[in-house]
């Protein structure tokens, strides 16, 4: 099962956002999207899953039916509703049966005696791993997740990285994070993509999850920084 | 969810005993002012549900984002749109039930009144009636509000318009029969009148209050299935033209 982005392309008054990117994610891997604020990186994953309307272009799944879990930038949730009605919503939504709202919020290392506390008291940490869970929710093929690790801890991020992870490796889900953290982008990815000015710059395989290939890979985006730098 | 509880005890509670207090204020016609408290008091009511809930709702899902958290296949825009009309809608029937069971204990008191012309040709049951055609126009209102808030971009964009909306919607049938009097007619320029007429076609007519009044004074229950099929025609409309705009929109 694939997921086919076909010269996609969305043009703003102000310019393009991206512009004609092609690519092709496969279910079992994850690939990262790498670039400085304002690459295209958020635009394209909106654009992925129907959020903004493209101006050209498609992005096509075989699997269109079966639900995705989302984990936005910022991820805006109900401030009177606590985690566990929240998670147990979205679960409702999805027509999940098998999965316990319970069960999530423990995988995202949310700590019991907060599940019942209203979200507006929540730490952006804490928000972060309810919409983790939200995204988790009915065991999705595909994981889309812009800025996974924002607002977590040291411990948090060892956490949401270990459980990205088995889900990778146990249940073959497919995942597209988008990160400014190279460090965990080279932990978690099989190949990351490095976009700059809104466009797919380059193709970088991660084969052996070092930190050499984290200091390649910092070299080639500050490469490409400092020509857009340049440009501006 | 604190806005919601404090409209339902507004609607059980305060408006009826509003109605109360300020009837007896009157010598005669003490079921009809309680009549006309109950109604004010309930559009009152049915304007701050749109705008403190209806609103604000759909504020926080299209402009603060919360929308993407719950707009992954499988859920699409169109279940989104329909699922938050029904949800709202749903809320609205508990505030509704609030407000009739407020309106039947009211009334109840006028049934007491030991001479005729205090009880104002009330029967039982029309208190429920009175709280339900006030509020089934509504069905059409809320439908118009999530046409704006399907194409505004913030919140003061979705209020103020639908601010507006629901304004032009109740002043604008009064303006317009105050202007079939021929001496309000001579003083004012033929354009506005056309324009007044104009803009009264696309709004929903807001007759729900008269219906209640005319069944409490005797009128067929048959005869209101034109106005229901109405507003369910325009809610239909406005639905549509609101799931046009929120499937052609960046979220």
């Amino acid at each position: 099962m694939n997921w086919q982005v076909d010269q996609l392309t969305k043009k703003y008054k102000e310019g393009d956002a991206i512009a004609g990117i092609s690519l092709n994610l496969e279910k079992g891997k994850a690939t990262g999207l790498l670039g400085a604020n304002g690459a295209g990186k958020s635009t394209l994953i909106k654009c992925m899953l129907g959020l903004v309307i493209p101006t050209s272009g498609s992005a096509y799944r075989n699997d269109a039916e079966i639900s995705l879990g989302y984990l936005p930038e910022n991820p805006s949730l109900p401030e009177t509703l606590s985690a566990l009605h929240l998670v147990e919503h979205m679960l409702r939504i999805r027509c999940s049966r098998i999965e316990s709202s319970k069960d999530l919020l423990s995988e995202v290392g949310l700590k019991e005696r907060y599940w019942k506390t209203p979200l507006r008291a929540y730490s952006k940490g804490m928000r972060q791993r309810t919409a983790l869970a939200c995204a988790l929710a009915a065991d999705p093929p595909w994981l889309i997740l812009d800025e996974p690790m924002s607002g977590l801890d040291v411990l948090g991020r060892k956490h949401v990285l270990s459980l990205l992870e088995k889900r990778l490796k146990e249940k073959g889900t497919g995942i597209l994070v988008c990160s400014h953290a190279v460090t965990d982008l080279v932990r978690l990815c099989d190949s990351i993509l490095l976009m700059a000015s809104g466009k797919v710059k380059d193709f970088f395989p991660v084969v052996e999850h070092s930190m050499l290939e984290v200091a390649q890979l910092e070299e080639k985006l500050a490469i490409y920084n400092e020509s857009k730098a340049g440009v501006q | 969810m604190r806005a919601f509880h404090l409209l339902a005890f507004t609607a059980l509670i305060l408006v009826p005993l509003a109605a109360t207090v300020f009837s007896n204020l009157f010598l005669l016609d003490i079921g009809k002012v309680r009549m006309d408290v109950l109604i004010a008091g309930n559009r009152i009511i049915a304007a701050l549900y749109i705008l403190a809930i209806a609103v604000m709702l759909m504020a926080n899902d299209v402009s603060k984002g919360m929308i993407h958290i719950f707009l992954t296949p499988p859920s699409s825009r169109r279940d989104y749109l329909i699922g938050r009309f029904f949800g709202l809608l749903v809320g609205f029937v508990v505030v509704l039930l609030a407000a009739g069971i407020g309106s039947e204990v009211v009334l109840g008191l006028t049934f007491s009144e030991k001479i005729e012309v205090y009880r104002h040709g009330l029967e039982r049951g029309d208190g429920l009636l009175l709280a339900l055609f006030t509020f089934y126009q509504l069905i059409s209102i809320l439908a118009a509000v999530m046409f704006i808030c399907a194409w505004a971009t913030s919140l003061a964009e979705m209020f103020v318009f639908s601010a507006g909306f629901l304004l032009l919607s109740w002043l604008l049938p009064p303006v317009l029969q105050a202007m079939k009097s021929a001496e309000v007619l001579q003083h004012t320029p033929e354009w506005i009148v056309s324009l007044l007429n104009g803009v009264a076609y696309i709004l929903p007519s807001l007759n729900g209050s008269e219906i209640g009044l005319a069944l409490a004074h005797g009128l067929p229950i048959s005869s209101i299935w034109p106005h229901i099929f109405e507003h369910a025609s325009y809610a239909l409309l406005m639905l549509g033209l609101a799931l046009i705009a929120l499937l052609r929109r960046d979220l």
